[in-house]
């Protein structure tokens, strides 16, 4: 038997910046890990947002050999099947107005997840930390009402009064302990992604700094995240198991097939002469509620077994970072209090709640819910309005150029309903999701609303 | 296109399971066959009003867990494979 002052259970982003932080801290930690090296099990090829660097001091040394900051990405609205072509496409570009420097550097960090993973277990061991590889927990030891420490496949029994699972969205520990038997159909997504090897050459030649591709469009979605030696294509991950039990269809995997015969995609193919080389299906918490089971006596859930992933965007691996560290400071507070119980650990749960995490996770749920009210018609309309009026007046080569700037008041009186479609939703969506940070938009807004009610009165006359 | 749908099983390394990590409950499947629908990989099938598992499933499967996940009879049992088997994601 192995005594730890923390057992951490799954070796990925979550797992290694626990160990980190409560090694740092002092403590006797321990990372399990069922992989051959960490990383083996993951599939969500991903991008590191900006939020991580700003969060995690170490973060900013962070250097793998896929690495890739995407300075431009590309929004691609799409055709309804069976075209595949795109409708518009608009470039992306880090945003100029930040609380924090990174973010106004790069949209976000293309990597390969084996090669994060083991950085990330390397700055946890580099701190002290031990990492057991090869290493599956198969079952918990409970003493009285707490969970007290685990077995592993081959009997082994590691004991700690502070356990973390960051054991990913399926948790045996989470089970174990009691606190889910598994998530309802209606919390899972699964997300479908595609691999391709291509000609490291070819891929800086053809995108440039352009490194990553969404797609969006009515019953449509997906997207293209490009790394040094390869890409991959994505699912779109907006439907649940329930969804594709409710159309007996397995979306996921039809998603990710039409979407290789997107027209993008197949220039990307065609251009730097790729490959497929992996199939990967990745197990997604998708859920409509802030997760509050996430605690028991001696055990606190993290990442995607605590089912913290934001559910408009699908960002899941600086959730899980943001959670396990949170997770690890209340375990150090624990270990200086001697206190191990369920009562304890419930302030894990409810800082966890008000942190950025929380409350990204709010506004996910509310934002996922405004674009699901926008019909094919209410899509199309807005984005096709937006773009005229902002390129119709100057740009036009198809009517002399002060006709097409006459065209503009026009366009933006069209725009009127959807102005207000947007103040009814975005607006209130907005408030609900920045709380107290809202004061110039909400001001913008009401300055809007009477004038825009001004605007929709009829004609002089009626009809 | 659709050949990449059908070579994804070649698209995935996986390294062989010594045991048996997921089981089906005869007596509880009723054959509803939504693990068949959900299966990414397509390695479930409905015969004779039960799930059952193709014979090859531990050479594919992604251990997803989206069969456990979607009975609503609890007649699937789904653990990991032992450690240091199992699916590999080298670009994942």
């Amino acid at each position: 038997m192995s005594k730890y002052d923390l057992i951490v259970v799954g070796g990925g982003p979550g797992g290694s910046a626990a160990a980190k932080e409560a090694a740092d801290a002092g403590l006797k930690v321990v990372i399990l890990e069922r992989g051959r090296f960490c990383g083996e099990k993951n599939s969500s090829g991903f991008g590191l947002s900006p939020k991580a660097a700003r969060d995690f001091d170490y973060i900013k040394n962070l250097d793998v050999p896929s690495l890739w900051p995407t300075k431009f990405g590309v929004m691609h609205i799409v055709e309804p099947k069976p075209s595949n072509a795109d409708r518009m496409t608009w470039g992306l570009t880090p945003p100029k107005r930040n609380s924090y420097p990174e973010a106004s550097e790069y949209m976000i960090q293309m990597m390969y997840r084996p090669e994060f993973d083991q950085w990330m277990a390397d700055v946890a061991t580099r701190a002290g930390a031990e990492l057991k590889l090869t290493t599956l927990v198969t079952d918990i030891i409970r003493e009285g009402e707490n969970v007290a420490g685990v077995v592993d496949g081959k009997g082994n029994t590691y004991r700690a009064p502070v356990i973390i699972a960051a054991d990913g969205a399926h948790s045996l520990m989470a089970q174990k302990a009691g606190l889910r038997k598994k998530w309802d159909k209606d919390q899972i997504t699964v997300l479908a992604t595609i691999d391709f090897e291509a000609d490291s050459e070819r891929i800086a030649d053809y995108c440039g700094d352009t490194n990553v591709h969404i797609f969006m469009g009515p019953d449509r979605g997906g997207y293209v995240c490009i790394f040094r030696n390869g890409f991959h294509v994505g699912s779109r991950p907006a439907k649940t198991l329930q969804s594709e039990i409710d159309s007996s269809k397995n979306l996921s995997a039809r998603s990710v097939i039409d979407n290789i015969q997107l027209d993008f995609v197949q220039r990307l193919i065609k251009a730097t002469r790729a490959r497929p080389r992996e199939f990967q299906l990745h197990f997604l918490p998708w859920l409509k509620t802030f997760n509050e089971r996430i605690y028991s006596g001696g055990l606190m859930l993290t990442g995607d077994a605590a089912g913290v992933p934001e559910p408009f965007m699908a960002e899941g691996v600086w959730q899980a970072m943001y959670s396990s560290r949170l997770a690890a400071q209340v375990a150090v507070r624990a270990h200086n209090d001697k206190d191990f119980s369920k009562a304890y650990f419930k302030q894990y749960m409810e800082e966890l709640k008000t942190s950025p995490v929380g409350v990204d996770f709010t506004s996910g749920t509310v934002l996922r819910d405004f674009f699901s009210q926008w019909t094919s018609q209410t899509f199309y309309e807005f984005f096709d309005n937006l773009a005229d009026a902002m390129f119709y007046g100057m740009l036009t080569m198809a009517e002399p150029h002060a006709e097409g700037m006459l065209r503009v008041p026009a366009i933006l009186v069209d725009m009127i309903p959807q102005m207000l479609f947007m103040a009814r939703y975005y607006f209130p969506t907005a408030e609900e999701a920045a709380r107290d940070k809202i004061t110039n938009f909400l001001a913008g807004a009401k300055m809007m609303a009477p004038m825009l009610k001004g605007m929709m009165k009829p004609p002089a006359g009626g009809e | 296109m659709e050949k990449y749908a059908m070579k994804k099983r070649e698209l995935v390394t996986v390294i062989e399971s010594p045991v048996d990590f997921i089981r089906v409950d005869h007596e509880k499947c009723v054959g509803c066959g939504d693990c068949v629908i959900v299966c990414g990989m397509d390695l479930w099938k409905v015969r004779d009003g039960k799930a059952v598992l193709g014979p090859g499933y531990k050479k594919f499967c992604t251990e997803c867990a989206s069969c456990y996940t979607v009975c609503d009879y609890d007649a699937i049992e789904f653990t990991f494979p032992p450690a240091g088997y199992g699916i590999v994601y080298q670009r994942g």
